[in-house]
């Protein structure tokens, strides 16, 4: 979920070697599929969440998501 | 990482439920090592069944906001919609979500090429073991439709990046790679990406548009045999069922010519077997995306 912790890690890489991946025959779980897998859908719940908060505490986007 | 938080979390609540009846710290972590972790997630989760026993006690702010906001363009622009006058909105769109994702993943891929010479076209053409889905057919399903025009712009970079230093063999590789991966089809339903896309987006669909750009790219590049872009949907029964889809370019002439012109002319790749065509498949469903060049001269006249 933290992107930038996420590009950190990725950018002392050299090569990105997926466990599961049978590459001669294109089968298994590939970097991609990883990635997929990782994006979760939570942002729409989140975004309801800040949006009730700004309303109440009538506060900006930053400072709902700090609550 | 998400595991070992999940795990490491759960621990942290079965110890505290142990110290809080009364146990000293030495004998909850006894219990805790006589406890395989999966009974350790299921004691904390029962007892949480609001949130599952496992909650996120990290910072929101310095972890989600700061990386959706550096990632995600739609996110930004919902940050400066609701910092805005209108204020937040009460409706989100579902677009939305789907849009945060994508952006997220585009921006993760970005980052893989860059700094982990991830290479483009094998990667979209490695199916999963379960469901035989490449990266098309998953983002298909999400709804991610600027993903195939992103992934044009990627093999462009890297197929021009191979011819420049002389890598013609390799540049080929990796286009016919991407052209296998537009015609690999999923294990449940037999649909190619393309299938799937049109199905649930509709044929005038970004997504759509953006996958049979990508076909002429990968695939006219290295052969002249096949410069027209045909597809035979699947016609499985499934299929049909759910998507009675015929259109065809009523510009080519009658249907027996068309079907006499496909039958020679289509790719037995793409046509998984020859009674796709036979005369009497009714149910055999195409789709005839024209070009403006010289296959349709091809067609025999009626007259």
């Amino acid at each position: 979920m933290d992107f930038n912790l996420n590009a950190a890690v990725i950018k002392q890489m050299n090569k990105v070697v997926p466990v599961y991946t049978d590459s001669a025959n294109s089968i298994g779980m590939g970097t991609l599929h990883h990635i997929t897998e990782e994006i979760s859908n939570i942002v729409t719940k989140h975004l309801f969440q800040i949006g009730d908060q700004m309303r109440l505490a009538n506060s900006t986007f930053e400072e709902a998501y700090k609550v | 990482m998400k595991g070992w938080c999940k795990h490491h979390l759960s621990i942290g609540l079965c110890l505290g439920r142990c110290t809080s009846t009364g146990k000293s710290k030495s004998t909850a972590r006894k219990e805790i090592q006589n406890c395989f972790l999966s009974l350790a997630c299921m004691q904390a989760m029962a007892e949480h069944p609001g949130n599952r026993g496992i909650e996120w006690r990290g910072d929101w702010y310095e972890t989600e906001f700061k990386g959706l906001y550096a990632a995600s363009e739609t996110f930004r622009q919902v940050v400066e919609e609701w910092n805005g006058p209108k204020g937040p909105n009460t409706l989100i769109h579902r677009s939305i979500g789907v849009n945060v994702g994508e952006d997220l993943f585009m921006s993760y891929t970005d980052l893989l090429i860059e700094y982990s010479q991830l290479d483009v076209a094998e990667e979209v053409s490695i199916l999963l073991t379960d469901h035989m889905w490449n990266i098309f057919h998953i983002a298909a399903l999400h709804g991610w439709m600027k993903t195939p025009s992103y992934f044009h712009r990627k093999l462009h970079d890297q197929v021009v990046g191979l011819l420049d230093v002389g890598k013609d063999q390799e540049a080929a590789a990796a286009l016919n790679r991407v052209a296998g991966a537009l015609l690999q089809i999923e294990s449940g339903t037999g649909r190619t990406a393309l299938h799937t896309a049109i199905l649930m987006h509709g044929v005038n669909s970004t997504f759509s548009l953006g996958l049979i750009a990508l076909e002429r790219c990968a695939s006219s590049a290295h052969t002249s045999t096949h410069p027209c872009s045909f597809w035979s949907l699947s016609y499985s029964k499934c299929c049909i069922m759910h998507c009675p889809l015929f259109w065809v370019d009523t510009s080519l002439g009658d249907w027996i010519l068309q079907r006499r012109w496909l039958k020679s002319n289509l790719p037995m790749s793409i046509c998984r077997t020859p009674e796709t065509l036979s005369d009497t498949a009714s149910s055999t469903i195409f789709m005839v995306i024209p070009r403006a060049t010289t296959p349709l001269a091809r067609l025999p006249s009626k007259h």
